[in-house]
């Protein structure tokens, strides 16, 4: 039941987002064009419409990401919470199994905008030689310092991966308390998303902060001065993962309690 | 044994009570009418039997058992609004259901969407709200369900429309199945029901065979709920 939950939510995800994936290949070529522009003709017209055309692009990118992360909150607010919800909550499979399969298209939907972005990014700058130096260069710097390139990637991945998880899991529990009201369901969504995001800021400072004072109260230093370049990383690596898989426990939990025993379909 | 039975059921929604300690059994076999004047609490019982509310108090059975997937699997429910995705074709909703419910007779509901003429790559978006209620009607009739919860399935189409859907009631149900249908519409549904619930207030205040009330009381359904509800 999980797979065909996936295969029809993947099919209502597509649907949404292929036109968003469309357009921003389109702006990448139109950037491209621009650069090429930019290069062979020297005209302050050209170069005006280069400018614009090139930011357009960057500016898609980082809505791309964002857009495609509304797309997926709002397709779980109709099939889990609104009129969808009737046929969502009748089908003989239980409320974990639902709420699974939206997070993993969730997911891979938002994977999938990282990726287009890359992609979009590589079709703009193909051939620009300046852009491969910059990589080149910024490796070379992890080096220097001590840090190994591909371990950081793998660090940062982990912690993206797991943040946009928490970013799901969160603004779904706010999607689901709001929408246990009998009015203003949306709005109240939002409101929650807010609290829910504040509290865990707050919730993620204390704890740091209560982290780093009880290490200072018993080794009379801290550990991340000995060796800043290889500790820092390391330990807020851990520590990410950590509140990150308590926070995104807690927002499971909200979630799943609030649509099974709080579910209010109009 | 019943294959739909509440006891002590109550749902209370704050401080407004919409169901109060009800007792009910339902046999399979019956058409039963669940009728009484706007928020009399018929919706909330049909949503506690689907599991789409949770009890305050007391408990829902389906089959001996309390509302889940299991129960999920064996009843079929018409709810008061469209839940189809404006988006979705006929034929991706019958892949929907072919995929989900074992007993859906993916045959049974073709035939009937040609006898209406719509055709399969027609898209929700693209019908009459008639139609569409009646395309959900057609889904929910080709199920081989041992429990059929309809609610208001003849609320807001018009009255050729009010045969057409009570017709594929009657035509399609399995007569070892229990049908609920929950409506204000007495004199159209009348002719099916074995049996009436009367309910107001979130109380049962009547559940009588139809005969009895024609027989022993010489009166419609229509008639005596007219008598019971009346406003004055």
């Amino acid at each position: 039941m999980f797979l065909k939950l996936v295969k029809h939510e993947s099919h209502a995800a597509a649907r949404a987002m292929l036109p968003l994936l469309l357009g921003l290949l389109a702006m990448s070529l139109l950037a491209r064009g621009s650069i090429w522009l930019v290069d062979t003709v020297d005209s302050p017209v050209t170069n005006v419409i280069a400018v614009f055309l090139i930011g357009t692009f960057f500016l898609s990118c980082a809505a791309m990401v964002v857009t495609t992360m509304i797309l997926m909150m709002v397709r779980f607010a109709k099939s889990v919470h609104s009129d969808e919800g009737y046929l969502t909550h009748t089908l003989p499979v239980n409320v974990s199994t639902i709420l699974l399969s939206h997070l993993l298209v969730s997911f891979v939907a938002v994977l999938l905008s990282f990726g287009a972005v890359y992609l979009g990014v590589r079709i703009a700058t193909l051939g620009v030689n300046s852009y491969k130096a910059m990589g080149l260069n910024l490796s070379a710097i992890l080096n220097q310092v001590g840090i190994d390139t591909g371990s950081m990637l793998l660090r940062l991945g982990c912690i993206l991966g797991m943040g946009i998880l928490v970013t799901i899991l969160m603004i779904s529990a706010a999607i689901s308390i709001g929408h246990s009201f009998a009015t203003g369901k949306t709005g109240k969504s939002v409101l929650f998303f807010f609290v829910l995001y504040f509290a865990q800021q707050l919730i993620s400072s204390v704890v740091m902060v209560a982290v780093i004072a009880a290490e200072y109260s018993t080794t009379g230093s801290l550990a991340m001065e000995m060796d800043a370049v290889n500790t820092i990383p390391s330990t807020m690596l851990w520590f990410s993962m950590a509140q990150l898989t308590f926070f995104g426990g807690v927002y499971y939990f909200l979630t799943w309690f609030m649509t099974k025993k709080h579910l209010n379909l109009a | 044994m019943p294959i739909f039975t509440c006891e002590n059921l109550t749902k209370r929604y704050g401080t407004v009570l919409a169901l109060d300690h009800i007792n009910l059994n339902i046999e399979p076999g019956r058409i039963v009418g669940l009728l009484g004047p706007n928020g009399s609490g018929k919706s909330t019982m049909i949503k506690l039997a689907n599991g789409l509310l949770t009890p305050t108090e007391g408990r829902i059975l389906i089959d001996g058992k309390a509302p889940g997937v299991e129960t999920k699997a064996i009843v079929s429910y018409l709810p008061e609004r469209t839940y189809l995705a404006n988006w979705m074709s006929v034929r991706q909703i019958l892949d929907y259901f072919q995929d989900f419910y074992a007993d859906f007779d993916r045959e049974r509901a073709v035939k009937m969407l040609e006898h209406l003429n719509i055709a399969e790559t027609q898209r929700i978006k693209q019908m009459s709200k008639g139609t569409r209620e009646k395309v959900q009607l057609i889904l929910v009739m080709s199920r081989r369900a041992k429990l059929y919860l309809l609610d208001e399935p003849i609320g807001g189409v018009d009255p050729a429309a009010r045969d057409y859907i009570l017709n594929t009631i009657i035509g399609n149900y399995d007569p070892s199945a229990a049908v609920i249908i929950s409506t204000h519409l007495i004199a159209d549904v009348e002719q099916l029901l074995d049996e009436v619930v009367f309910i107001n207030g979130g109380h049962i205040i009547r559940h009588t065979p139809v005969d009895e009330i024609r027989e022993q009381m010489g009166m419609s359904v229509d008639a005596l709920f007219r008598e019971e509800f009346k406003c004055f």
